[in-house]
């Protein structure tokens, strides 16, 4: 017998994490020999980001793509992972998310099954104008941040204005904000590279945020043994592509910022540990934070920075 | 049951049902909602009624639509519109149809600053529809005028759908913005075109005024001095980047009231009543963009968009057909669905297909959102002529909306027109873009 | 029966006129973190109350906009029909929408209570958005009286004839 699915996915069907997803889904068809069939809907046509979790679980659709951050309280162990922690890349981002996924098996997750998760590359400050070499130069600068990205400007001494991506071209091009905090990758996916000068690569602080791949309890019981080991297995490896797809989606949004002659800044070792002290405070409060509502927060902290050390 | 068929059917009980007078916006929720649960699942559609419902309530780039139909109460209410009108008609009045010219002009203006066209359409009729009927403009001219007018809004950049093609479409949006100055301003200068022409044939629908001497006409744009200022805050701190669109509106509203209080035209009464028909609008507005959304989800359930974009894809036509036919699918499409969904769901498919058919993808962006800008004002799923119909019937000038579908036809023709000549002079498009970068 | 249509007249008017101070809230809040932004002192996370108080203004004004008959329909055929016809008409149209605003307002309520069982708050301010999802339920709710309302009256005067 063939089961068929849904799956919602925000990014925009030509997006390379789309495809990968849909690419995922034609795996998934092939392996099982035709057994489990996926109707994909990319670009938030069925669920919009903010309600793709929810909506695998409400029956909108049976698997989704979106990120933790967007529906913010809901995952408060996995949110820990989006902190500025220093990420190189997106696939140390990546093996840190689904290492805390599989190492803590977060109970805010428990009420749906976790196909993979991955995470995009450092999130750093990109700014129009003035280019920001050190922490004092980030003083009464007003940057476009969520979350908490927003906490982190907050935290470096800037200004955060607190809008959603979509907003960031227009607001930049206009000038209403001096600057944005987004992964390198958005200068060419959302095409900010046109609107913004310099870039601080300020990689002590990078910052990622982490996409999960989910489904439906009920629907993945209800799939054959050995299918759901098959897709088990493709999952195993599309977390390691989705993590490459944000390296290379980096690289080609670097070559796009430069191409629009922009330029981009690096760190000394002295400024950079500036930056990471700075950030510690609100990263030691949320791990603190975690600790009191009774999860190990200071545990999941020092499992991140294992992960992490591992990729440098 | 064949998903198609599904997708076919809920389009035919949805005419029928519309003709029952029970409101569009709630006709589209409940057959959006059936469709839905037949095709995916009765608890699904259920909650995704409810989900939808709020995220377009609680959406900030939507909040524009109210605070700009408050600007537009305000200055109706304080008489700012009236004196706007009586100044366009000492420089427009003796020209045939003169007044909608001024009006879908003031369209293309307020678009490249505002990028909703309903936001668009909402603003200029609560200012115009009540100033041209008391010119003696008919009906169809009138509302046409601002319906068609508020589709200008999508063209002229800012554009959200030019935005979503940008990102979806890796192209540069700020060539993107670029490339659609000059068809916005082609397009506006057809509408006046095909208001001349129809004032021709049809004089009584714009009928030509007196006609007053320069001097006159300087001293009326003297009078409207500090409501000038408002409007050139609102529109060059836009320009200028002073403010987001949702934030120009705010300080338009701040702007408005400050001036009619100045001139004491301001009542609390008046005020008030300003308020509540914002909020009766905005009610109509928002369940209209809910009621379309709900519908959307159901069309891309069905997977119909998909499919014909496949369908094409495997035709053996000559690439100009081909073209045509995409057109035409658009134009279909949008009389049935919201523009930004069905961009989202059929150009990443027709996009391959365009570029190997040799075309140029900004062209390409620029003749989507002309199409896409025909189906806010075709029916059934019309949303500015819904939208234009219900500021008349709150500003107590009632007008049929068969004159509305009407008047329309002839803006309609004309954007075809703009269309065709696009076709056939892309470069009309791309030189500007081509200069800049 | 007479006691509980004007209860909920009454929170109708209510409704509008809170309807109105969101409506001025947003002026000013907007107006008031453009200043802000000019000093180097935006609001953090004005865009989210605007987005709020808007969402609440459209929400309250549903019962108003209604009864004022606010929300087009196509009239082309239905005025052609005799009164009794249309009188049965807009008692079939006035069951189907009530139905569906149930609905929306009981599926409503749940997403609400289901969002503060998640823990979800909103992105910035972490404000508890469950409650602005409550409030906008409650508002269909009415919504939904509203229209039975009209649908009894109607059913009066069906019966008068
Ligand atoms: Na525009
Ligand atoms: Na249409």
């Amino acid at each position: 017998k063939t089961v068929t699915l849904t799956y919602s996915n925000f990014f925009p069907p030509t997006h390379i994490q789309s495809q990968l997803a849909e690419q995922w889904c034609q795996e998934v068809e092939k392996r099982t020999e035709g057994r489990v069939r996926i109707k994909y809907f990319a670009g938030g046509t069925l669920t919009p980001a903010n309600q793709t979790y929810g909506g695998v679980l409400d029956g909108i659709s049976d698997i989704g793509m979106s990120a933790f951050a967007y529906t913010r309280g809901r995952f408060p162990v996995m949110a820990i992972v989006d902190m500025p922690l220093g990420y190189p890349t997106g696939v140390a981002a990546t093996a840190v998310a689904n290492a805390v996924q599989a190492k803590f098996q977060p109970e805010e997750l428990a009420n749906t099954q976790v196909m993979y998760l991955h995470a995009h590359g450092p999130g750093i400050i990109h700014t129009r104008g003035k280019p920001v070499r050190t922490l004092e130069d980030l003083k009464g600068v007003t940057i476009r941040s969520t979350g908490f990205s927003a906490e982190m400007v907050k935290a470096l001494g800037a200004t955060p204005v607190a809008q959603p991506m979509p907003e960031a071209y227009q607001s930049l091009q206009k000038g209403v904000v001096d600057g944005s905090a987004h992964p390198i990758e958005a200068n060419q996916g959302w095409k900010l590279g046109e609107v913004v000068h310099h870039a601080t690569m300020a990689y002590s602080v990078g910052y990622t945020t982490a996409f999960f791949v989910v489904i439906n309890k009920d629907k993945w019981n209800s799939l054959e043994a050995r299918d759901r080991e098959t897709i088990e297995a493709i999952n195993a490896q599309w977390a390691v592509k989705h993590g490459e797809a944000w390296d290379s989606s980096d690289t080609e949004g670097l070559r796009a910022f430069f191409q629009q002659g922009n330029s981009a800044f690096g760190l000394d070792s002295r400024e950079a540990a500036r930056w990471e002290a700075a950030v510690a405070p609100m990263i030691d409060a949320y791990g603190q934070k975690l600790e009191d509502d009774g999860h190990n927060g200071k545990a999941i902290l020092k499992a991140i920075r294992e992960t992490l050390k591992n990729h440098r | 049951m064949n998903p198609t068929l599904i997708g076919i059917a809920g389009i035919v009980l949805m005419v029928i049902v519309f003709l029952t007078r029970m409101p569009v916006s709630y006709v589209m929720t409940l057959v959006g909602l059936a469709g839905f649960s037949l095709l995916v699942s009765t608890q699904g559609a259920l909650n995704m009624l409810a989900k939808d419902i709020y995220s377009v309530f609680a959406s900030y780039g939507l909040t524009t639509i109210p605070l700009f139909i408050l600007m537009g109460q305000l200055a109706f209410s304080s008489g700012i519109s009236r004196r706007l009108y009586d100044t366009a008609y000492k420089f427009m009045g003796s020209t045939r149809g003169g007044l909608a010219i001024a009006t879908v002009s003031a369209c293309t203006a307020f678009g490249s600053v505002c990028g909703s066209s309903p936001a668009t359409a909402a603003t200029m009729a609560t200012v115009g529809l009540p100033e041209m009927k008391r010119f003696k403009y008919a009906d169809e001219l009138a509302t046409g005028a601002v319906a068609s007018g508020g589709g200008l809004g999508m063209i002229m950049p800012p554009s959200v759908v030019l935005i979503v093609y940008g990102v979806l479409t890796e192209q540069s949006i700020g060539k993107l913005f670029v490339a659609g100055i000059v068809p916005a301003i082609l397009i506006t200068l057809l509408f006046c075109l095909a208001i001349l022409v129809w004032c021709t044939i049809a004089p009584q629908q714009g009928p030509r005024g007196e006609s007053f001497s320069w001097k006159e006409r300087i001293k009326a744009l003297g009078d409207l001095g500090e409501t000038l200022l408002v409007f050139a805050l609102v529109m060059g701190g836009l320009f200028f980047g002073w403010f987001t669109p949702t934030e120009a509106a705010a300080v338009g509203v701040f702007g408005v009231v400050a001036v009619s209080l100045l001139r004491r035209r301001l009542t609390w009464k008046g005020f008030v009543a300003a308020l509540y028909e914002t909020l009766r609008t905005s009610c109509m507005v928002m369940m209209l963009i809910a009621g379309a959304m709900v519908f959307g989800k159901f069309m891309a359930v069905t997977r119909i968009p998909f499919d014909i974009a496949q369908w094409i894809e495997h035709l053996n036509l000559a690439p100009i057909l081909i073209l045509a036919v995409i057109v035409l699918v658009y134009f279909v499409g949008g009389c049935f669905m919201d523009s930004l969904a069905l961009v989202m769901l059929t150009v990443p498919i027709f996009l391959p297909l365009i570029l190997h058919l040799g075309y140029d993808p900004i062209w390409f962006g620029i003749v989507i959102v002309m199409v896409t800008e025909m189906g806010v004002i075709t029916p059934p799923v019309g949303i500015n002529v819904y939208v234009v119909y219900g500021v008349a019937l709150g500003m107590k000038e009632e007008v049929a909306l068969e004159s509305i579908f009407k008047g329309i036809l002839p803006f309609l023709l004309a954007i075809f027109v703009g269309i065709a000549l696009i076709a056939l002079f892309p470069q009309l498009v791309l030189f500007l873009p081509n200069l800049m970068y | 029966m007479n006691l509980i249509w004007k209860a909920f007249q009454w929170i109708t008017d209510k409704a509008k006129a809170a309807g109105g101070l969101c409506l001025v809230g947003m002026t000013v809040l907007t107006c008031a973190d453009i200043i802000g932004r000019f000093f180097k002192y935006p609001i953090f996370g004005s865009v989210e109350l605007v987005t709020f108080m808007g969402a609440l203004a459209v929400a309250f004004a549903l019962p108003f906009t209604h009864q004022t008959n606010g929300h087009i329909g196509v009239e082309l055929v239905v005025r052609r029909l005799t009164l009794k016809t249309r009188l049965i008409i807009h008692i079939l149209t006035g069951l189907a929408g009530s139905t569906l605003f149930a609905v929306v307002a009981w599926r409503m309520w749940v997403y609400g209570l289901n969002l503060n069982q998640a823990g979800e708050v909103s992105m910035n301010l972490q404000l508890p958005e469950y409650l602005i999802v409550l409030a906008v339920a409650a508002c269909f709710f009415v919504l939904t009286i509203v229209i039975l309302r009209g649908v009894i009256e109607a059913f009066g005067q069906l019966k008068t004839k």
